[in-house]
């Protein structure tokens, strides 16, 4: 029997970003799965050259939504690095503080939308139900749910009160609580366990070779974690364990994540029990001496790498990010290979993916004829005009009235 | 991989031909040729463990196209600077070492123009079909362009 190919996206099977697949199918067996990223690329890393450090700071927090602080961090690492300054204490353990709720919320998110894709739609809304305490505790300390903008460079711009600690320590006792019940579910669960057991493949030589990251990386039994290996901020003084399964599936990437929600709670108690008191911040200069520097940071996802490139001036020369879903690509297209459709929801959930990007082009393809059609913006914008014509409505851009500049175009 | 431990094996194994410099803890450096960079990348993956290849990095140095390799075992974090030609700027493809670098070189082609030679899959991956052959955004010649839109006003 031949094989199909089946276009999905550019929206997403799984959560709502753009990016685009292409299965070859064999019945409802996947043959071979073709990945086409890059459709909301926005130009953050030439965005960086324009702009100088204190702004690139702000910049660096929007590549992402979900990792804002793990962005910023190894940005501001970057700059203290050709500063040669030295951050204060009380600054480390913030950034780690917040860098573990972040993990907290965005591994409920993932356990979440996890549920969702296997059906299971009661854990969907009790983890996040249970991420609206993590993002109110954030939005107290730090004045919003997940720009957090925390960081600065030479430390935080916020201390954290003696009044917002224990308010933390008792959203962190809920939430303890509440990781016990997930840690049960996720090892207990029959159905649950059932539907992930098995799915998505990545043998832990296809984790090494293909230079898988994050939970992806640990779920086959690759023992990396940045926070260990190189630690930044105040890892180095605070004790955890890494957590690694080596059952090579998805159960095992939602094994790994439960478990390190619980090793996230445990952090983030103990820097609340052991924070130094002092300062939170040291003034840096606005112009960054010449020279390179490399920062890694464990994000929820994975490691983000960044790259900075200073030339003396109050601007960066260049900036080079790279994000954990990026690198777990080359795997996910490994794991996607010989399961069945129903599955590649949950599977391509399983990297906990963010395609942080904007629509620049679409692909059509249309089935009874095999037409394979690339449309530009003018084109799409016609092509929309004539569709909107031929259903009888008048498009938007030749009617009258007071209409929002963004919406004339269409 | 400790630092000292790398130093010294290079040392070893290579003598004077390459030279592991380290500005910072855990962050090595050392420049090859592109000639030499099959090589060193093999026995790095083979016999010291770098089987992580975390990003390629692209820089318009002026004169020259600088790609940095950064892979890791473990611990630090090594970088392999190699220097191109703008005149010719032509890279082996790396991705019979790692695999996982595939992504990389594609975007690498697409932000900076360097063609990597032998790649199993060159097609574009980061930049739209439709965008035009021969501009490459990350160079230094391409300049950023874009304006902040202004505030909207009430009403509109």
């Amino acid at each position: 029997m031949p094989t199909i190919k089946v276009p999905l996206g550019p929206q997403h099977p799984a959560l709502k970003e753009p990016e685009s697949f292409k299965f070859e199918l064999d019945g409802e067996r996947i043959v071979d799965v073709d990945v086409r990223m890059g459709y909301a690329h926005r130009g953050i890393e030439k965005g960086f050259e324009a702009r100088n450090f204190t702004q690139g700071i702000y910049l660096a927090e929007r590549i992402c939504g979900i990792c804002s602080h793990s962005h910023t961090t190894p940005f501001a690492q970057n700059a203290e690095e050709l500063l040669k300054l030295e951050i204060p204490p009380r600054a480390k353990w913030i950034r780690s503080l917040v860098g573990e709720l972040e993990r907290i919320h965005s591994h409920l998110l993932w356990l979440g939308v996890a549920g969702h894709e296997v059906g299971f739609d009661s854990l969907f809304m009790y983890t996040w139900r249970d991420r609206e305490l993590v993002l109110d505790m954030l939005e107290h300390i730090s004045g919003n749910r997940v720009h957090y903008g925390m960081n600065t460079i030479g430390g935080v711009r916020r201390d954290i009160s003696a009044e917002q600690v224990t308010k933390l320590k008792e959203m962190n006792d809920i939430v303890t609580a509440r990781t016990d019940y997930y840690i049960k579910m996720c090892t207990a669960e029959p159905t649950f366990m059932a539907r992930i057991s098995g799915v998505g493949p990545l043998t832990t030589q296809q984790a090494l070779d293909l230079n898988a990251v994050g939970p992806m990386a640990r779920a086959s039994g690759v023992k990396r974690d940045v926070r260990k290996d190189d630690p930044y901020a105040a890892y180095g003084e605070i004790p955890f364990d890494v957590i690694t399964a080596d059952s090579c599936d998805i159960l095992g990437r939602a094994v790994v994540r439960v478990f390190e929600l619980l090793q996230s709670v445990k952090i983030v108690d103990y820097i609340l029990k052991n924070m130094p008191a002092g300062d939170i911040k040291v003034k840096a200069p606005r112009k960054i001496p010449s020279g390179e520097a490399i920062a890694r940071y464990e994000a929820p996802r994975g490691e983000n790498i960044h790259f900075m490139k200073s030339n003396g001036t109050e601007k960066p020369d260049r900036v080079k990010v790279r994000a954990p879903t990026y690198a777990n690509m080359p795997a996910t297209i490994v794991s996607l290979r010989g399961g069945y459709v129903a599955d590649i929801p949950i599977t391509v959930a399983a990297i906990d993916p963010c395609f942080c990007c904007a629509d620049r082009m679409v692909r059509l393809v249309d089935p009874r004829k095999g037409r394979n059609d690339l449309l530009s913006w003018p084109q799409l914008q016609q092509y929309s005009r004539d569709w909107l014509r031929k259903m009888g409505t008048v498009p938007r851009s030749e009617r009258s009235g007071g209409l929002s500049p963004i919406f004339r175009g269409i | 991989m400790t630092d000292d431990i790398l130093q010294t094996k290079v040392k070893e194994h290579f003598g004077d031909r390459f030279t592991v410099t380290i500005p910072h803890p855990n962050r090595a450096w050392i420049t090859v040729s592109v000639e030499e960079l099959p090589e060193l990348a093999k026995w790095l993956k083979d016999d010291l463990g770098y089987y992580h290849c975390s990003t390629i990095t692209g820089l318009d140095s002026g004169e020259v196209f600088e790609a940095l390799y950064h892979v890791t075992a473990g611990a630090g974090e090594l970088t392999l600077r190699v220097a191109v030609p703008k005149t010719n700027p032509h890279l082996p493809t790396l991705t019979a070492i790692w695999p996982g670098a595939i992504l990389y070189e594609r975007e690498l082609q697409d932000m900076f123009g360097l063609v990597i030679d032998g790649h199993p899959d060159p097609r574009r991956y980061v930049l739209p079909e439709d965008w035009p052959d021969g501009v490459y955004p990350l160079r230094k010649d391409y300049v950023y362009t874009y304006q902040e839109a202004p505030p909207a006003k009430r009403g509109e």
